[in-house]
């Protein structure tokens, strides 16, 4: 390695201004939603202040006085729900699309099924799950988000999939194991950090949907976007209160994307199955 | 430890006929080495014959059993791949016992098993780790490892050692050949270098476009090679070839005549084929015993120690000799020597059919 060149030290610190500028913008409005979530109610409909006496009138409001803990719950329900079951699904027909080439083009065209626009399904699903009584549950929000999670989470997978050899499975069928054994003993495991992310991917898709969940769910399956977006009422909108269910939205996401980074980025990397 | 034919064995792909009849015979402890160009099929016997693909007709037994339409895991075998294939998310323990795992062998058994066979191959201290974490020679021996443990009827190896390095490859050349000794295994092993056969196998089968050109042990492929194919395949540096007239008493060849009696003097076009090793110095050999004499010109001399390799040239026709390192001064690049070939070292083939004569 030779030493830096101050040119080379300049392109750095270029660089590096960029990276800091590109955080504050990304960064702003959660701190501004932070910031909003912390004002005295006298005070959130001002936009403009930027120095108060923080209150936790709106936290306390919302956890303690609120419907949001039960919507919380629901959404934890329907997303973990959906991810589980598109998983389920998806593990096996991604790995048939990536070993066994079935379905031909299908597996370049699955993703068209999470682009059909909610709006054209949503009128028919509405009228069966009528018919069904599953209006106002969290089945039935969770049988709209398989439409839209199952194929991204497949489509995710089969790159994954993609990338591990056909001599595992072969070795592990000349083992002694059938190919479904191979399957779950050796190729799952393979994939874990992909399964990981393509998990988390879906749950971001489920847990931030609002459409979907808006039209089905009134009262007892709510979910939380529902809920964030019922705090703009025919009386204008409760900033403070909102600001509280937006950041309780974004935390679990965040912590689910900590603990999955080093996987995902490993896995991106093309790490993941390198023997 | 048992024994495998392959009868009749057909494979195609679509319209594209990879196998066409395969017969061969795997004899108990031997070390069978299936050696060939890439495409020639060689791989593809080895599959069907641990069951990962499907023949397209033909029998497959092992032992005494007929294998034919069994599932890998029924078959008993053990196989090592070019890759290795060691599974990235178990420890280098699991990843030996995986295939007694598969039989219900309990825990402390498949330990003992997993410990002897470390031990045999100088991995105890890897049995944590994960595979990742190995080097390309460890992964190997792992491979190999877990092939062992098993104890199957038949050990399958696909070009096990192309991946490693030179030096790693000629090391495990030697551990895997006594191994072999040690276990008495019956082995069949694919490679596409024909040193790696000729150093290891009992026996050699070499395969060309689908087809079984020649088997035999390592001499008598090198020394009496049945086709042209076999004899430009085996031996480095490649044996020289030259296109002849066969005439009464020998075949006429624009660098001279060779003296080979008995291929019929008819005036059929031949090839004569001239091991490097076999092209010597004329006070090496009695006049009687030359079959062959002629002036070469030097074009350039590789030395690569004990032994160097000089191309010549004789007209448009040009040969590769190997010579010992004391007698290379005798080739000055642009001179001319003279040189010859006992008779008892030729071969001859027949040009239309590129068959050995007689």
């Amino acid at each position: 390695m030779s030493a830096n060149p101050p040119g080379r030290r300049a392109t750095q610190l270029a660089v590096e201004a960029a990276v800091t500028v590109a955080v504050a913008i990304v960064l702003f409005p959660f701190v501004y939603i932070m910031l909003t979530s912390l004002k005295p109610p006298n005070l959130v409909a001002e936009p403009d202040v930027w120095w108060f006496a923080p209150s936790f009138a709106n936290w306390t409001d919302v956890l303690l006085d609120s419907d949001v803990p039960f919507n919380i719950l629901n959404s934890l329900i329907v997303s973990t729900t959906t991810v589980a079951i598109a998983l389920l699904v998806g593990c096996p027909a991604a790995y048939s699309f990536s070993r066994f080439k079935s379905g031909g083009p299908a597996r370049f065209v699955i993703l068209s099924a999470a682009m059909i626009p909610p709006a054209i399904l949503i009128l028919p699903m509405f009228l069966v799950f009528y018919r069904l009584g599953l209006i106002d549950t969290r089945t039935g929000v969770v049988i709209t988000h398989l439409t839209l999670v199952t194929p991204v989470v497949t489509w995710f997978l089969v790159g994954f999939f993609d990338e591990v050899p056909k001599e595992l499975e072969e070795q592990a069928m000349i083992d002694g194991w059938t190919q479904f054994q191979a399957f779950l003993r050796v190729i799952v495991p393979t994939v874990r950090p992909g399964i990981a992310g393509a998990g988390v991917f879906g749950f971001v898709l489920s847990w931030n949907d609002l459409f979907y969940a808006l039209i089905l769910t009134g009262g007892e399956s709510r979910t939380l976007p529902v809920a964030i977006a019922g705090f703009w009422t025919f009386r204008g909108i409760d900033m403070g209160k909102m600001a509280v269910a937006i950041l309780l939205a974004i935390l679990p996401i965040l912590v689910a994307s900590f603990f999955i980074q080093k996987h995902l980025i490993r896995s991106l990397g093309g790490g993941a199955v390198k023997t | 430890m048992a024994g495998a034919s392959l009868k009749n064995l057909r494979k195609s792909f679509g319209a594209l006929e990879i196998l066409k009849g395969i017969d061969l015979t795997i004899e108990p402890r031997q070390f069978t080495v299936l050696l060939g160009p890439s495409g020639c099929g060689k791989s593809t016997t080895l599959r069907i014959l641990a069951g990962l693909e499907s023949q397209t007709s033909g029998e497959i037994r092992i032992g005494d059993r007929d294998v034919s339409t069994l599932e890998p895991r029924q078959r008993d075998v053990a196989m090592v791949f070019q890759n290795y294939a060691l599974y990235p998310s178990m420890t280098i323990a699991e990843n030996m016992g995986f295939g007694l795992k598969a039989r219900g062998i309990p825990k402390k058994e498949i330990r003992a098993a997993v410990e002897k066979a470390a031990r045999m191959l100088e991995i105890t201290e890897l049995l944590d780790r994960k595979p990742r974490q190995l080097s390309g020679g460890q992964q190997q021996r792992v491979a190999i490892g877990r092939a062992i443990v098993r104890d199957p009827n038949l050990f399958l190896f696909d070009e096990p050692l192309s991946n490693l390095d030179a030096k790693l490859r000629v090391e495990m050349r030697t551990e895997l050949l006594r191994l072999h000794r040690d276990l008495g295994a019956t082995t069949v092993y694919v490679t596409h270098d024909q040193e790696e056969a000729m150093t290891m196998a009992d026996r050699i089968v070499v395969m060309n476009a689908g087809t079984i050109e020649q088997t035999g042990s390592p001499e008598e492929v090198y020394f009496r090679p049945v086709s042209l194919m076999v004899a430009g395949f085996v031996g480095s540096p490649a044996m020289n070839f030259v296109r002849g007239r066969a005439v009464p008493g020998g075949v006429d060849t624009p660098v001279g005549r060779f003296e080979a009696p008995g291929y019929g003097g008819d005036g059929t076009d031949v090839v004569v084929g001239v091991r490097p090793d076999d092209l010597e110095l004329p006070d090496a050999l009695e006049p009687g015993e030359r079959g062959f004499e002629s002036a070469f010109h030097v074009e350039f001399v590789e030395m690569l120690g004990a032994r160097g390799i000089v191309t010549l040239r004789h007209g448009d026709t040009r040969f590769k000799g190997v010579f010992e390192e004391r007698h290379l001064s005798r080739f000055e690049e642009g001179a001319a020597i003279t040189l010859c070939v006992s008779r008892h070292r030729l071969h001859v083939f027949d040009a239309a059919s590129g068959r050995r004569l007689p």
